[in-house]
């Protein structure tokens, strides 16, 4: 093998990377040829000051801040699928629907409630349906019930009326 | 799942159980990979506290995909091809801000500096030789950061962690002789990077 051809090897050869019967080759080379294993003592050289870089050791809490790390990804991710949800909305739709969502609910919850104390005044045999109670409650709705803030305010606007 | 069972089981059973949502196989995985991969990155990067940001930034990845995970490879190729990745991306957007901001060299000056007081700190018999060898190391991974990332990827696994050419083909997703070549590059290099530090700063006596 030419010196050409040797130098193009021992890199690999350094690397232990050549079959056997080549790297019983190039050492035999080497051993006979001071400008290829100069060479090589370059790429020795550098090896070995590689190896002057030490090992760090991982910090002790690695895997609990990983944990952390994980709980914080599912927390924030929980929030940026909420935000995907609502990004089509704009702001003022978004509140009217939530304002809508919570008067639905609210309304819901308020004839079930209601509907449950009839029951329970009348002894076991509901008088009304629950289509009765929804209709009564929606009839007899007070927009501003007396000894509210809002009657209040409402009274004292209406006086104020009726003075000029 | 016995303790003795898990920590004797393979990488990729261990991943196979993390996606199903176990987070003491998932432990185990870490624990036996966290100083390799933390290593890798740091020989990449030249820089401890980033190379602890990344190495958390791939055991995230890691577990996030552990549910689609699929033994295709073997466990370590596909983690190191995790880390290799994001430590390309990182160093480009990172060469991007610096567009836009102070010049590196300050930064590396502070490290050394940080390095210096803090080998100082431990008070040593020998200031003048830690200081030296702080110097040395930090020259080495200077001469390491200048390499182009693929013949950096190459000669850090085949260095510090002793993988084989055809590992470190199917992480660069090359082929043998292309490793191959990488390495000449990258020794030929790194040879002529120390020299020059070496006969500028005299502080590698050969
Ligand atoms: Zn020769």
């Amino acid at each position: 093998m030419s010196c050409r051809n040797i130098k193009k090897r021992l890199s690999a050869y350094q690397d232990r990377e050549l079959s056997s019967d080549e790297q019983a080759r190039i050492k035999s080379h080497l051993q006979g040829c001071p400008e290829c294993s100069a060479l090589y003592a370059d790429f020795q050289h550098t090896w070995e000051m590689l190896g002057e870089v030490p090992e760090i050791d991982p910090a002790q809490t690695f895997y609990l801040e990983l944990r952390k790390k994980i709980a914080g990804f599912n927390d924030r991710h929980f929030i940026s699928r909420l935000r995907q949800v609502f990004q089509f909305l704009p702001a003022p739709l978004t509140t009217a629907t939530l304002v809508l969502a919570g008067l639905v609910i609210g309304t819901y919850a308020g004839n079930f409630f209601f509907q449950e104390s009839l029951i329970s005044h009348q002894g076991l045999q509901p008088r009304f349906s629950r289509l009765d109670v929804s209709l009564a409650s929606i009839r007899t709705f007070d927009p501003i019930p007396p000894g509210t803030l809002a009657h209040g305010y409402v009274r004292m606007a209406s006086y104020k009326g009726s003075a000029h | 799942m016995n303790d003795f069972l898990e920590e004797t089981s393979s990488s990729e059973n261990l991943m196979a159980r993390s996606g199903r949502g176990d987070t003491h196989s998932f432990e185990i995985l870490v624990r036996r990979h966290q100083r390799s991969v933390l290593n890798f990155i740091y020989r990449f990067t030249g820089d401890r506290i980033e190379a602890e940001d990344l190495a958390q930034e791939v055991f995230l990845k890691v577990w996030h995909s552990a549910p689609a995970y699929k033994p295709t490879a073997k466990f370590t190729t596909w983690i190191y091809r995790i880390a290799a990745n994001l430590c390309i991306n990182k160093q480009r957007s990172d060469r991007i801000r610096r567009l836009f901001t102070v010049p590196p060299s300050r930064k590396e000056e502070e490290d050394l500096e940080n390095e210096l007081s803090a080998d100082h700190a431990t008070k040593s018999p020998s200031p003048e030789d830690l200081l030296l060898v702080a110097e040395r190391k930090r020259q080495i991974l200077n001469a390491i950061q200048q390499l182009p990332a693929n013949q950096r990827v190459a000669l850090v696994l085949k260095r510090y962690e002793g993988l084989s050419y055809k590992e470190i083909a199917k992480i660069i997703g090359c082929s043998v002789s292309a490793v191959d070549s990488l390495m000449v590059r990258a020794k030929r290099n790194l040879h002529g990077k120390l020299v020059s530090q070496e006969k500028k700063s005299q502080v590698f006596p050969r």
